[in-house]
């Protein structure tokens, strides 16, 4: 097995200091939320029996602080950034998956629920299609999937259960 | 008194036929969603659940039961015939159950992984109806300090059997903890984690970070797989019910595997996937003549591991309903479904809401029944779904996650959160960060904060009161223990 490989390898299995600095971010996070919230702190000097709510807090941010700390400093001793391999591929449609969920939310909120979820399974129908087969062919498949799932959802959902989507 | 609510909640299918044929549905959707490989029936309660928000909470508690134990063995369908488990309980099963369907017994395979089932899912509702009444009645004597190191002890054992990775799963469950903070505090009506957002005030909702974690991070992680697998060829199915000899040379194996289910699924977080790897590595040590070897299309290969990975549905809501704690992700879900319908789960449900536990207990057993009959009648029809195009799979998944989280409060910020809280799972599991902890840190953390807040108030705030209590004594106890056998572990894994 390559260097390269066996690195691979070993970044496949665990947490390495990727997920430190991931669990960093949310220790950041906690103590920002603790220090800029006057009102919270202020239940830490508070006379009275009850801990506060701000007990809990202290607890997590600190376990998030000395985790991420363990594990970035244990990754890079080890090199090991324990990020699951991904092909660039994977990366772009995964992204683009994710922003444009977000964007058709958007969309959604100004168009009501129908035309949006419609154009984002086509697109997506069309995308995530078996390349071999002709473009021609793939878009009419998308097209009547796409509108088949939308009516569904829309039969079940406000029919049905009578959820007011927009 | 449970025995009345539970024929009561039978009753309720069979004075009505629309629910029961509701009941045959959602059985139905349970088998073909556990069988399509990416749609693990976590997602299948995720994305099912927004469709229960409207209904009694009974009638929906026991609509996604049946989803749940159907699924269970729907996973079972996928691993035989196309070698891809469609749930994790469902891994061992296509060690002999593969190779079965590629000698032409696909149907024989798929007849012992039913009938497997079947007997598991009874046995395990039977053992699930004689100790949880016992657990919870003992539970009844608990106060502040014992919920409180009981949920902690739910988070810490959650994360232990996070794949190997504890620090990474206490981690994620302290993540889910600060999620579960956002808002006011209930106690002095103090805001955290707001921000000074009006947004964030009404704090993060469960289900839309249920489904965000469970099913939209899913979808991503399956993305790829969408764009390349090929579609699946999925064998021929004849004779599903295996020949009586057969039947009477494995019943051993039903209830072994029914056992090992019932008592691994009990301990919070064990789960199915380890019921069944320990029914399936005992089934092998115990079996003095196999049929025709383990590994190579044993019959007893599958019958074990089914009946395990069905006995453990039942298994896993012992710590449900008698204690407030999910046994699994699953139970996990199903806990949320409760609280949507402003039911907490633990040993005062079995007096406040008998009828909860009567229809836990009979949508278990009717769950059971129909998918051995469902199973039976329309197998042949079934797998026709792993014909399914996955891309098409995707793309249903993603909306049904969309409406999911907008329904429950019709809230376009759910909406946003569950698809910024999918990306945030997609990202944790590329990390290697397990996610489940964070949505028990999200289901407990109240549950902790309550009761050590409160029992730090009746003991004047010293900590001893954890240590002066038996049971709470005992548990801390457990939990160093826990952490024990984790850092001997974690040295032996280093050293080799």
């Amino acid at each position: 097995m390559s260097e390269s490989a066996a690195d691979q390898q070993k970044d496949e299995g665990s947490a390495g200091y990727a997920a430190g600095l991931f669990f960093l971010f949310w220790a950041a996070v906690g103590w920002a939320g603790l220090f800029f919230n006057t009102q919270l702190r202020a239940t830490l000097t508070h006379p009275g029996l009850d801990p506060g709510p701000a007990l809990l807090p202290i607890f997590t941010s600190t376990a998030l602080s000395i985790g991420g700390v363990w594990f970035l400093l244990s990754g890079l001793v080890k090199k090991r950034s324990g990020i699951a391999r991904l092909a660039y591929l994977a990366i772009v449609l995964t992204g683009a998956f994710f922003v444009s969920a977000l964007m058709t939310t958007v969309w959604i909120s100004h168009a009501g629920f129908i035309v949006p979820a419609f154009v984002f399974g086509a697109v997506w129908l069309t995308v995530l299609s078996n390349p071999t087969a002709r473009l021609r062919e793939r878009l009419v498949f998308s097209l009547i999937a796409s509108g088949i799932i939308v009516a569904g959802i829309h039969l079940v959902f406000v029919t049905l259960l009578r959820v007011p989507l927009p | 008194m449970i025995t009345d609510v539970f024929l009561q909640s039978f009753a309720i299918f069979f004075e009505q036929p629309l629910m029961l044929l509701v009941a045959v549905f959602a059985v139905a959707a349970g088998i073909i969603m556990g069988a399509l490989p990416g749609v693990s029936s976590t997602m299948a309660l995720a994305i099912l659940l927004p469709i229960t928000f409207g209904l009694e909470p009974n009638i929906a508690i026991m609509l996604l039961i049946l989803v749940l134990v159907s699924s269970v063995f729907g996973g079972s369908i996928s691993a035989i015939l196309i070698n891809i488990p469609g749930t994790p309980g469902a891994i061992v099963t296509q060690f002999d159950g593969y190779p079965m369907a590629q000698q032409g017994r696909a149907g024989q395979a798929l007849g012992h992984a039913l009938i497997g089932s079947t007997v598991g899912g009874l046995l395990g509702v039977f053992a699930l109806m004689l100790i949880a009444p016992v657990i919870a009645q003992s539970a009844m004597s608990f106060r502040s300090p014992e919920f409180a190191m009981l949920a902690l002890f739910g988070i810490v054992l959650l994360a232990y059997t996070a794949e190997g990775a504890m620090l990474a799963g206490l981690l994620s469950s302290a993540i889910g903890l600060m999620l579960g903070m956002v808002g006011f505090d209930t106690v002095t009506g103090v805001a955290r984690y707001e921000f000074g957002t009006s947004v964030l005030q009404n704090g993060i909702h469960l289900i839309p970070l249920t489904i965000g974690i469970f099913g939209f991070s899913e979808v991503l992680c399956n993305l790829i797989d969408a764009k390349t697998r090929a579609r699946a060829q999925v064998s021929e199915i004849q004779r599903i019910i295996p020949s009586r000899s057969e039947l009477l040379s494995i019943w051993p194996s039903w209830l072994r595997g029914s056992a090992i289910g019932t008592l691994v699924g009990a301990i919070p977080a064990a789960g199915s996937a380890i019921s069944v790897a320990i029914a399936y590595a005992l089934e092998r040590r115990f079996t003095r003549r196999p049929m025709v070897g383990f590994g190579k299309g044993e019959p007893r290969g599958i019958a074990a591991p089914e009946a395990a990975n069905s006995a453990a549905s039942g298994g896993t809501t012992i710590p449900m309903i008698t204690l407030g704690i999910p046994g699994d992700s699953m139970t996990a879900i199903l806990i949320g479904a409760l609280i949507i319908h402003g039911l907490q789960p633990g040993p005062t449900m079995f007096a406040d809401n008998p009828e909860i536990v009567g229809a836990i207990y009979g949508s278990l057993l009717l769950g059971v029944v129909l998918t051995f009959l469902i199973g039976l009648v329309a197998l042949r029809w079934i797998v026709q779904v792993l014909k399914l195009p996955s891309n098409v799979m995707m793309v249903l998944i993603a909306l049904l996650c969309m409406v999911g989280a907008y329904a429950i409060r019709n809230n376009m910020v759910d909406l946003v959160g569950m698809i910024i809280i999918g990306g945030m799972g997609f990202m944790m599991i590329r990390l290697n960060i397990p996610i489940a902890p964070l949505v028990f840190g999200l289901i407990l953390g109240p549950l902790l904060e309550e009761n050590l807040r409160r029992s730090l108030m009746i003991s004047r705030g010293s900590w001893t009161v954890f240590l002066e209590r038996p049971v709470s004594l005992a548990i801390i106890l457990i939990i160093v223990l826990v952490f024990i056998v984790s850092f001997v572990g974690w040295k032996k894994r280093n050293k080799t």
